[in-house]
């Protein structure tokens, strides 16, 4: 790595006078494989490094980054950094001040069993022929699929004038299927992602051909499904859409950097804002998860935020800059995409604590109602508005599935939601791997038990 | 620079290649951000990404380095070599473009963008923050301004070699508007433009009267009826259709239109164009992804489906000729969407509606495989007896994009650019808004 070109820039950078500098240097490589129908239609290497220069003068943030690492470049750069910062410190009415934190020096790395890079490519692509294959066997209706794998090995060194020091090796392994069946005008997508801070035995450890079958079968059922009528109705949430709801439509809006701009919880420390089963979290664990980190990109020791224990609002996810705002200790939520970006505030691992219910008695226990089934993505605001597709809902008649929709898209307001949950189960899962976009990509996971809870639902389709 | 994207296709072909192509793209930008009412952070940025494709016979392969030394490129191109042969064959795969002569675009680059400084981009910046500021009702979440010059070079092993350069520069404001305990809706406006011609005090003026009409919304029974699409919506629908005429969608099956070239798909009033060489557009280049040269294409015409977008790799599947549209190695996408201003003007648009919306953002889904629309509206205003009287709170739309193509009713005269999209207000008739 450039050690010595990161000391440069920190030296040249502190020189100048900024009060705080900090060096992110990052190298690393990705190979991706996707096959569809039988054919590879994209398989690449791709290896990049380059660094990120960060500096606090007069009050005022200066960032510059490269890829053309000679120590003229370098030098620039980090001139270029605090004369940015310089140059928009008389257009801040407030200065920004960072909270303090103890420099660490330490080395860290993913805990991993099979290093991807040492995995012959044969046998990668073979994972992902063989899951092709097994969708295609199942008939004519599958028309479009794509199996994707993807692994990533990275090295991160940053330091900064605090005196911190933090060299990281970062594996990541991840398989996704996606698969779309038609049968005349009906349409039906299905999709399962599975990975994270995970090495080779991500694909040893799960069956990827018994994935692919299960995700083709799904679109296949559901083509026959019906669309269901709209309406303000009972929910049994799987997993991953509570995952979903608790990352997009209420996590985001507990970033400090959201509430200081005005969510929905601004101002709401201490108060009820959901039902008392509902206790949620944004961690740095557990191990292996996508959104896994020891320390953020600010090199804070990233550690664990409780946002709601008991229905009640307690925390809120925090970089150096807000933690020193609220008067708080930095949370180690300070995440960039890559060397080029600024960090911002953002999620890792977010989800809900598991309660004593047994997940089956939820449905059970149902009279009517909706049991909904995997995410397909879909939008919130910083008001807590969101509206989500379902991969597959059951309609739920005393106590038993009854029948399979399609189609189905779920709306309302998180914190609505949130305070009607009156059945949480003891199922906890993270598994729910994704990249969150907020202005930059970076790998989240999130999840949690199956709940009940009241909401809109629509048909579509 | 083009000796980077020789030399990889040199490489490549002394390795036992059958065919190389190399893309280089090098960026310098300038970026000023808004958080919480306050410029937060200035950035400078130089990126550059070396892309390449090694073909043995059939098989492909693929790389991507931001190491542009001799060893860093010759290290990608072999990558992407072993990559190739441990491929299967791709069946479809025919052979990379041919040189043909590149077009004369104008407007592309403009020096004052090139040579922008730090102090000059924040105080522009501020000007727009200002802007929506002056008005106390307001507080800006965030926003940005970002200025970028960028140098392409492609080069294939069939004797393809182009290269090209570009400014652009793009502001963002989003506003929010409190007023007595209530607060008003997200709004968000924004322009780019190839030369340093945007007005900062007008994005900011925009991003705040957006926001202050959007408040005192009152709640809408549900109703059938007609939307005007204001320009943003209208760009985003116009974009989502345009990927049913994508010649990627189009090979798959995964698009309704796929067979219906020379029928009609869209009322009379409908005519669309896809130009990748008008002057000053924002994706107007001198040549496509791989290096064929942009061009103009008429893809609907007075209702009429006549042309698909592709790239060479599409269009050889699909038995026709590229377009100019490749973005990735085997991805198509727009280059400027055009849609022909229609014979309505501004207060044409509103006359007679009964009841009706002007929708001016809409969040959420359309699908170009079955037309489904679905989502809600926010910042919508209630349209009764031709007049604008109130905004409405968020409220559900839904229906199908294939048939509100045959449902547009009134296309105005007026023509807005909205990023890569040049389009006039659109009204669709009976729509089925759900309050």
């Amino acid at each position: 790595m450039s050690e010595n070109l990161v000391l440069k820039a920190l030296k040249e950078a502190s020189r100048l006078e900024a009060s705080y500098v900090e060096v992110r240097y990052q190298e690393g490589f990705i190979t991706s494989l996707r096959v569809r129908k039988g054919i590879i239609e994209s398989s690449s290497v791709s290896t990049f490094n380059g660094m990120g220069i960060r500096v606090l003068k007069d009050g005022s943030w200066g960032f510059a980054s490269l890829e053309d690492l000679t120590p003229e470049k370098v030098i620039e750069a980090a001139r270029n950094a605090v004369k940015l910062a310089s140059s928009s410190s008389s257009a801040r009415s407030r200065r920004v001040e960072i909270a303090r934190v103890d420099p660490v020096c330490d080395r860290v790395k993913t805990n991993v069993i099979k290093i991807p890079s040492q995995v012959p490519i044969e046998e990668k692509l073979k994972t992902v022929f063989d899951a092709d294959k097994a969708i295609w066997s199942k008939g004519e209706k599958v028309v479009d699929d794509s199996v994707v794998y993807t692994d990533y090995f990275g090295r991160k060194l940053f330091v900064n004038s605090d005196g911190a020091r933090i060299e990281s090796e970062e594996v990541r392994t991840y398989f996704a299927v996606q698969v779309t069946a038609r049968e005349m005008d009906r349409i039906s997508p299905a999709y399962k992602a599975i990975g994270g801070t995970i090495g080779f035995e991500l694909i040893d450890r799960n069956d990827p051909v018994k994935l692919a079958e299960e995700v083709a079968s799904r679109a296949i059922r559901l083509l026959d499904a019906n669309i269901p009528k709209g309406g303000f109705t009972t929910c049994v949430l799987d997993n991953d859409i509570l995952g979903l709801l608790v990352h997009e439509a209420f996590g985001h809006t507990a970033e400090a950097d959201l509430v200081l701009s005005g969510s929905i919880l601004t101002g709401k420390i201490g108060e009820q804002i959901a039902s008392e089963h509902v206790t949620i979290i944004d961690s740095p664990e557990p191990a292996g998860a996508n959104g896994w980190i020891m320390y953020d990109d600010e090199g804070v020791r990233a550690k664990p935020v409780k946002i709601i224990d008991k229905g009640i609002l307690k925390g809120f996810m925090h970089n150096r800059e807000s933690a020193a705002i609220f008067g708080v200790e930095p949370t180690g939520n300070a995440r960039a995409q890559g060397y080029s970006y600024t960090p911002l505030i953002r999620m890792r691992n977010t989800y809900m604590e598991a309660g004593d219910w047994d997940p089956e008695e939820i449905i059970r226990e149902t009279r009517e109602g909706f049991y909904l089934k995997g995410g397909l993505g879909g939008q919130a605001d910083s008001n807590g508005e969101f509206m989500f597709s379902v991969q597959e809902a059951w309609k739920i008649e005393n106590g038993r599935l009854v029948e399979p929709f399609r189609g189905v898209t779920i709306s309302g307001n998180a914190i609505e939601v949130l305070k009607s949950i009156d059945a949480v189960g003891k199922d906890l899962k993270i598994e729910s791997p994704g990249n969150c976009g907020k202005f930059q990509w970076v790998p989240v996971d999130g999840g949690g038990p199956h709940v009940r809870a009241r909401m809109m639902i629509g048909g579509s389709l | 620079m083009s000796e980077v994207v020789e030399k990889a296709v040199k490489k490549g072909i002394s390795l036992g290649a059958s065919e190389v192509e190399a893309h280089y793209s090098l960026a310098r930008s300038i970026e000023v951000k808004i958080e919480s009412n306050e410029i937060s952070d200035v950035s400078w940025k130089i990126n550059r990404s070396l892309h390449i494709a090694v073909i043995v016979g059939k098989k492909l392969g693929f790389s991507r380095t931001t190491d542009v030394s001799s060893s860093g490129i010759e290290e990608a191109v072999e990558n992407a070599y072993k990559l190739a042969c441990s491929s299967n064959e791709n069946v479809f795969w025919k052979r990379l473009p041919e040189p043909r002569p590149f077009p004369n675009v104008k407007g592309t680059f403009d020096d004052s963008i090139s040579s922008l400084g730090a102090e000059e981009a924040v105080k522009l910046t501020l000007e727009m923050l200002k802007e929506a500021k002056a008005d106390s009702r307001i507080s800006v979440p965030g926003g940005l301004l970002n200025s970028t010059v960028g140098e392409t070079y492609v080069a294939n092993s069939l004797g393809i070699m182009g290269c090209d350069r570009g400014t652009e520069i793009a502001m963002e404001l989003m506003a929010l508007a409190k007023e007595g305990g209530e607060v008003g809706s997200f709004a968000i406006a924004w322009d780019v433009s190839r030369k340093m011609d945007l007005n900062p005090t007008e994005i900011g003026r925009e991003a705040a009267t957006k926001a202050v009409e959007s408040l005192g919304s009152k709640k809408v029974e549900s109703f059938n009826g007609p939307i005007i699409l204001d320009y943003d919506v209208a760009a985003e629908f116009f974009s989502s259709f345009l990927e049913a005429l994508n010649g990627d969608m189009v090979w798959r099956g995964k698009s309704p239109l796929k067979d219906k070239i020379g029928q009609k798909i869209a009322v009379d009033s409908l005519s669309i164009i896809d130009d990748g060489t008008i002057e000053g557009g924002i994706s107007s280049s001198l040549f496509d992804y791989e290096g064929v040269p942009r061009m103009r294409t008429i893809l609907i015409e007075k209702g009429f489906l006549k042309n698909f977008i592709n790239n060479s790799y599409t269009a050889g599947i699909l038995g026709t000729e590229t377009t100019g549209n490749a973005s990735g190695f085997l991805s198509v996408a727009p280059s400027n969407i055009l849609v022909s201003p229609g014979g309505w003007s501004d207060e044409e648009l509103f006359k007679d509606i009964k009841r009706g919306l002007l929708v001016k953002r809409f969040s959420g889904e359309i699908r170009p495989e079955n037309g489904l629309i679905s989502g809600s509206v926010k910042q919508a205003f209630l349209i009764e007896n031709g007049e604008v009287k109130h905004p409405v709170k968020e409220c559900m739309v839904s229906g199908n994009l294939y048939e509100f193509l045959n449902r547009v009713t009134r296309v105005g005269s007026v023509l807005k650019r909205r990023g890569s999209v040049i389009t006039p207000r659109i009204v669709i008739e009976n729509v089925s808004v759900i309050g």
